[in-house]
């Protein structure tokens, strides 16, 4: 505290530079939440709107079978889209990162390419491939795995399907990230110590590059809950998710104190995995992104 | 050559190309048990290469890699018997002083009191006792470096590789290092196979070193041998303050040849005792700077030249005489010797076996 008094002068310059970022992030970001959160105690008004009554009642609602459900299977397939894009990322990310640097190029464009395109446009590309008279169908069809068309679209695997295609390269950059910063001495060290390939892979490659793993666990999980016009479009409306119920209050059911109150738990969620992260990395940054 | 079961480690004809550049030009050699060999060259020499193979972290395009008498050359590197110090020591990050040490006693399912008591007694060894819970990170550079040794040396390998061990070192922590692993090879009694591009390091701590250039090994022999006796210029220039003459051979007689100098000036060299030494053709001849001599009453033969440069280097008086022709003889000695001075014009000599032809065609060797 007695340093910051004899601050030198350059450092209120410093300061007027990053103030348009603190009144944005103030008006944009802070009072938003602010507004959020106040409203998630606030009584819901007959038609719209809030009275000015202060209640716990919209936290009390949350604890209603209905609704623990929606978190539990928002949960669940949020867990499911982890586990796949680990399964099918980390691989990925490996040997992009394995590649000589020249030839990487081409694949990390394949990898963001799609961020170009609206996401909703992808989705309905998926739709169609996934559809019963769909690509996917006729294809499986065609080649004799399956006899009758097979009812893939507005099923939980088609919601799955969806929300692994739109956030595995979340996980395969920052997997990407810590395979290319890792010292492949290390790798010859564990293998002239004695180590068979698979041993020096578990000892040592993936120990360390678990920083992008974790970072990629938080950058698929987090919006996997959020992501609602996904299993809007390709559940059918039939899977509801954290997302959807937000959406549906706020926008259909008109309860915005309800669908406030959601937000805020959802947020609470966010905060606690990405402060488990820090805690397990020791790290404030997410590997490969920021 | 040498007795069967005394070769550890040996290599037959090993050629090694990256890209189409050639590193390896067929390399062979046996190494002794127990020996403490250094591998000398400056960088892209293909010496980590050499060792990288024998490592089996790389292939040979053709020859093989003996070790103990066995074929390893297609062996993976956690099934052969040698162990590497690599350059820059490649401790797991993750893994405390205690576990980067065991780690190859893990991996054999060694049971974990006995991991702990060889820990501790390699610990011991390398003067660490009391760091093993400490992170690599929290070490300095020479106890991570004692680190590796310890983790390299716990499954006492029949060779150990050491990939310029203290390239990254201060000057004075590196001369104790040397002592260091020097009384630690006579200890255990491994095989010691060392890289450096340090022709001190090499002299100080070697049986045998092996010179090294552009994939070839240009001479192997003890230190004092490659001193006294350089096959080529290479290895000459390489290893002390080397003067080289080239004259033409006018007379071979008693073991000394007479080389007539380009100022017209006669030298004495010794004949050579293996390799050709054709009459009336040019040869270059090398004579170590602190076998070149001045002021004798009654020299054999003199070639005069001029005191250009007159200083004391570590201890020693440097001084460098210019020949009529303008090349440079650099000669070094001990003592005070106020009787040269700058300008001054003298006339050098020196004794005939001091003086040993490089470069020559060798007759059946090599």
């Amino acid at each position: 505290m007695k340093l910051s008094q004899k601050r030198p002068r350059r450092d209120h310059t410093a300061f007027f530079m990053v103030l348009p970022l603190y009144v944005f992030t103030l008006i944009f970001v802070f009072f938003p939440l602010l507004y959020i959160l106040g409203m998630s105690f606030l009584k819901k008004d007959v038609l719209w709107g809030v009275t000015n009554e202060l209640t716990l009642d919209n936290y009390r609602m949350l604890f209603d079978p209905v609704y623990l459900k929606t978190f539990f299977d928002s949960l669940k397939l949020a867990f499911a889209t982890t586990a796949i894009t680990t399964l099918v990322g980390y691989p990925f990310g490996y040997f992009m990162g394995k590649l000589p640097p020249k030839r990487r190029g081409g694949l990390m464009l394949l990898v963001v390419v799609p961020f170009w395109t609206n996401a909703l446009v992808r989705i309905y590309g998926w739709m169609i491939i996934l559809r019963t008279k769909g690509v996917l169908n006729g294809l499986l069809l065609g080649l004799g795995v399956i006899d009758r068309p097979v009812k893939i679209l507005y099923t939980y695997g088609a919601v799955l399907i969806g929300m692994v295609y739109s956030l595995l390269p979340f996980m395969i950059l920052p997997v990407y990230s810590s395979v290319e910063k890792m010292d492949w001495s290390l790798v010859e060290a564990s293998r002239d110590l004695g180590a068979n390939a698979a041993e020096a892979f578990f000892t040592v490659t993936l120990k360390l590059t678990l920083p992008g793993v974790l970072s990629g666990f938080v950058l698929v999980f987090v919006p996997s809950i959020g992501l609602f016009f996904l299993s809007d479009l390709l559940g059918g409306g039939k899977i509801m998710l954290v997302g959807n119920l937000i959406k549906n209050q706020l926008l259909e059911a008109r309860n915005w104190p309800f669908g406030a109150a959601l937000s805020v738990v959802m947020m609470a969620m966010t905060l606690l995995i990405i402060g488990l992260y820090r805690k397990v990395t020791h790290s404030k940054d997410l590997e490969g992104f920021f | 050559m040498e007795n069967n079961q005394d070769v550890i480690l040996e290599l037959r004809d090993i050629v090694k190309g990256f890209g189409g550049t050639p590193v390896l030009q067929g390399i062979s050699l046996c190494i002794r048990r127990g020996e403490f060999i250094t591998f000398l060259g400056s960088s892209g020499c293909g010496k980590t290469t050499t060792l990288r193979i024998i490592a089996g972290l790389e292939t040979p395009d053709s020859g093989r890699v003996l070790l103990g008498g066995t074929d390893v050359t297609d062996t993976p590197p956690n099934l052969r018997d040698v162990n590497t110090i690599f350059q820059n020591y490649a401790l797991f990050p993750h893994m405390n002083v205690e576990q980067n040490i065991g780690y190859s006693l893990r991996l054999r399912r060694v049971a974990k009191d006995e991991i702990r008591r060889r820990v501790e007694e390699m610990l011991r060894l390398v003067q660490l006792e009391g760091f093993g819970r400490r992170m690599p990170h929290e070490l300095s550079g020479g106890q991570r470096q004692r680190v590796a040794i310890a983790r390299a040396v716990i499954n006492n390998p029949s060779v150990l590789l050491l990939d310029e061990p203290l390239g990254a070192l201060d000057l004075q922590l590196r001369r104790q290092m040397q002592q260091e692993l020097k009384r630690l090879q006579k200890k255990l009694g491994i095989t010691f196979l060392y890289i450096t591009h340090d022709q001190e390091e090499a002299i100080n701590m070697s049986d045998r070193i092996v010179v090294m250039n552009e994939g070839r090994f240009e001479q192997i022999g003890a230190p004092a041998e490659i001193y006294d006796h350089p096959r080529t210029s290479f290895v000459a220039r390489f290893i002390g303050t080397a003067n080289l003459f080239t004259g033409m051979v006018e007379e071979i007689r008693d073991g000394v040849a007479s080389v007539r100098l380009p100022s017209g000036e006669v030298a004495y060299a010794a004949a050579p005792e293996e390799g050709v030494l054709p009459l009336d053709r040019e040869a270059t001849f090398c004579v170590r700077g602190e076998n070149i001599l001045t002021g004798a009453d009654k020299p054999p033969f003199s070639v005069s030249a001029l005191v250009a440069e007159n200083s004391y280097v570590g201890g020693m008086l440097r001084i460098v005489f210019t020949l009529p022709d303008g090349r440079e003889v650099i000669s070094s000695r001990q003592g005070v010797h106020a009787h040269i001075r700058q300008g001054e014009q003298v006339s050098l000599h020196w004794r005939a076996q001091d003086a040993v032809f490089v470069d020559l065609d060798q007759e059946g060797a090599k």
